[in-house]
């Protein structure tokens, strides 16, 4: 004979620590069938009926047929609503092997189409740079000198303070090394061939990219968000053109400029240490100079100039383009902004391993004997 | 006859010296679509924000749901407030949060219930305001009216009494004003609530309105069905009516 349905009293008291223990109460009967009365429920808030949703899914996952009896028809509609979605939803899902290999094919995708599409924006960048003043209002000069201005001359108070430290932190760390081999007359040549060779650079384009590129990607960005950019497209304007040149010239310009000034002030810096008394190290002011510029080569400040060009192109490329791919208002600014500094930072370092590795292999170092 | 959801007495409200509302009396009753209309700057905001115990009146008292919010302390309007649902002018909706995980906010601020039942109530409400498919949408890939519909699935996450309008058809063209008058008035017959609004947009209040009054010149100037008030002979409502049609 069948064993006969358990019926369940579903009160007002129900909550969710109670489903498990009806579910093991439905067990121990051992009933195939389980019934739940809702007629003792005085108010059904959306709440309780997602609870009984609840319930009624453990049972199905238990295997049990259930019923349900004494609910309102509007909550009947719920419940149907709860199951049936979830049902569909269920049914419509795909195994997670296919997935994993879904997801991963479409990043791959996104991270070529992304390449494409800055690919196709410096291509765009370069025309209007180079064709832009043989065009009729094709080349923003006033806006272009505005953006030096905010870029570069703006910029100069906080690459001078950072290159003085970094040159009295070098020349500091050089007198501790090299007073153990009473060679502390290197320190001009170190600090000087460091600065002028990598650090300046380096340090200007990180300073750069944090300044400046999150600024213009903020810029870019909330310009996107608020359609102004649709609506210079709708004019028949090009953005390339009108917004984004005057911006890449600008960094151009001012990356090389702001270097020699790094490397200038951080040899200062380094000076300011050798020829102090109380440091010790007892250098004239006229030896520190003739040494730094028996150490730095002609060949030495145009590579780090040749390499600040090269970042000032990847920074405003990376700066523009997360600019103009920003989506999702104010949240989507601050990430765009916090991916346009990150990606130049690792663009950065990685364009400098290539230009290090490039002069070290054609012999072009720097030179660091006496 | 049963007890009124809304019932202010004699309310007066002021800025410092500046008197902005002054001996507003009105019910509302439950289940009903009541407006609060007026031009601008009529003080039609400040009611509204006297109602949901924001702001403190210089005199009267003001019961909702059998609460006086003008005489209990803040931390206890808490549970009140549960039972109210806000919709701003412009959504609120949070920016760095989800659709589906703004509706989810009230329900995990004030409840302890399981995930599962929490993502079931936030499908369940944004299916009465028809935006299933933006659940896991950013709130800036909303048009203007789904941010408003978002912004009432999120007031009625906790299943409230009264649901509070604040100007919410403005920034909407008229396709999308209509739709949301329409899913206002399918929220009232399916959730049995008490709706409040506040707007002056006489389009709207047509559509929707049972009940309401007019404020003008800081006093009650019309009170009733919108039939009762264009019958009128006060000069500030007929102006009102005329004015403000079509808006």
């Amino acid at each position: 004979m069948p064993a006969e349905p358990v019926t369940i009293a579903f009160t007002d008291a129900f909550d969710a620590a109670q489903i498990a223990a009806v579910c093991a109460h439905v067990r121990r009967q051992r009933a195939p069938q389980v019934c739940v009365d809702g007629a003792a429920v005085t108010v059904w808030p959306t709440a309780r009926a997602a609870l009984l949703a609840q319930l009624l899914r453990r049972f199905e996952r238990g295997g049990y047929a259930w019923s349900v009896v004494g609910v309102p028809d509007d909550v009947r509609a719920v419940l149907e609503f709860f199951l049936y979605r979830r049902s569909k939803k269920l049914r419509s899902a795909r195994p997670h092997e296919v997935a994993i290999v879904e997801s991963t094919l479409v990043r791959i995708a996104r991270f070529l189409n992304n390449i494409r599409d800055l690919y196709l924006l410096l291509q765009d960048i370069v025309y209007w740079t180079m064709a832009g003043p043989f065009c009729q209002h094709g080349f923003r000069l006033s806006r272009t000198s505005y953006e030096i201005t905010e870029r570069g001359v703006r910029s100069l108070p906080i690459v001078a303070l950072v290159a003085f430290i970094m040159g009295l932190i070098l020349a500091m760390q050089a007198a501790l090394q090299l007073r153990v081999y009473s060679a502390l007359f290197l320190i001009p040549r170190m600090v000087g061939v460091s600065i002028v060779y990598e650090l300046g650079v380096l340090m200007t384009a990180v300073l750069v990219a944090g300044r400046s590129g999150s600024s213009i990607t903020a810029e870019l960005g909330s310009m996107v968000t608020s359609e102004e950019m649709d609506a210079l497209r709708a004019m028949g304007v090009s953005i390339t053109k009108y917004i984004i040149v005057p911006k890449f010239v600008a960094l151009i310009i001012v990356m090389p400029c702001l270097t020699i000034f790094a490397d200038i002030i951080g040899v200062f810096g380094g000076y300011v240490i050798s020829v102090l008394p109380m440091m010790q190290i007892g250098m004239s002011s006229p030896d520190y100079i003739d040494k730094t510029l028996d150490a730095i080569r002609m060949k030495d400040v145009l590579i780090g100039l040749t390499k600040s060009v090269a970042d000032g192109v990847v920074i405003a490329c990376i700066a523009v383009y997360q600019g103009l791919t920003t989506s999702g208002g104010a949240e989507g600014i601050g990430k765009s902004t916090t991916r346009s500094v990150v990606y130049s930072i690792i663009m950065i370092a990685i364009a400098h391993l290539f230009f290090t590795g490039l002069f070290y292999a054609t012999g072009q170092g720097p030179l660091l004997q006496p | 006859m049963t007890a009124p959801v809304i019932e202010v007495k004699e309310l007066v409200a002021a800025y410092g010296e500046q008197v902005v509302l002054d001996g507003i009396s009105f019910m509302v009753a439950p289940q009903q679509i009541f407006v609060v209309m007026g031009g601008s700057g009529c003080g039609k905001s400040t009611l509204l924000r006297h109602l949901l115990g924001l702001y403190r009146p210089t005199a009267g008292s003001i019961q909702i749901l059998g609460t006086d919010v003008t005489r209990t302390k803040e931390e206890d309007l808490q549970p009140l407030r549960a039972r109210i649902g806000m919709v701003f002018q412009g959504a609120a909706l949070f920016n760095s949060m989800t659709v589906a995980e703004n509706v989810s906010l009230p329900l995990e601020e004030y409840t302890d219930y399981p995930d599962r039942v929490i993502q079931d109530i936030v499908d369940w409400k944004l299916h009465l305001v028809e935006l299933d498919h933006a659940r896991d949408y950013m709130p800036a890939q909303l048009s203007g009216g789904m941010k408003k519909r978002a912004a009432i699935a999120r007031a009625m996450a906790l299943d409230p009494a009264i649901l509070f309008f604040d100007e919410h058809t403005t920034g909407l063209d008229p396709v999308m004003a209509a739709e949301l008058d329409r899913t206002i008035l399918r929220l009232r017959e399916k959730l049995h609530i008490t709706v409040v609004v506040v707007t002056h947009d006489m389009t709207s209040i047509r559509r929707i309105a049972d009940r309401g009054i007019m404020i003008a010149d800081k006093h009650i100037a019309a009170a009733g069905s919108i039939r009762e008030m264009e019958q009128s002979g006060d000069a500030r409502v007929v102006n009102f009516f005329m004015s403000h049609e079509g808006h």
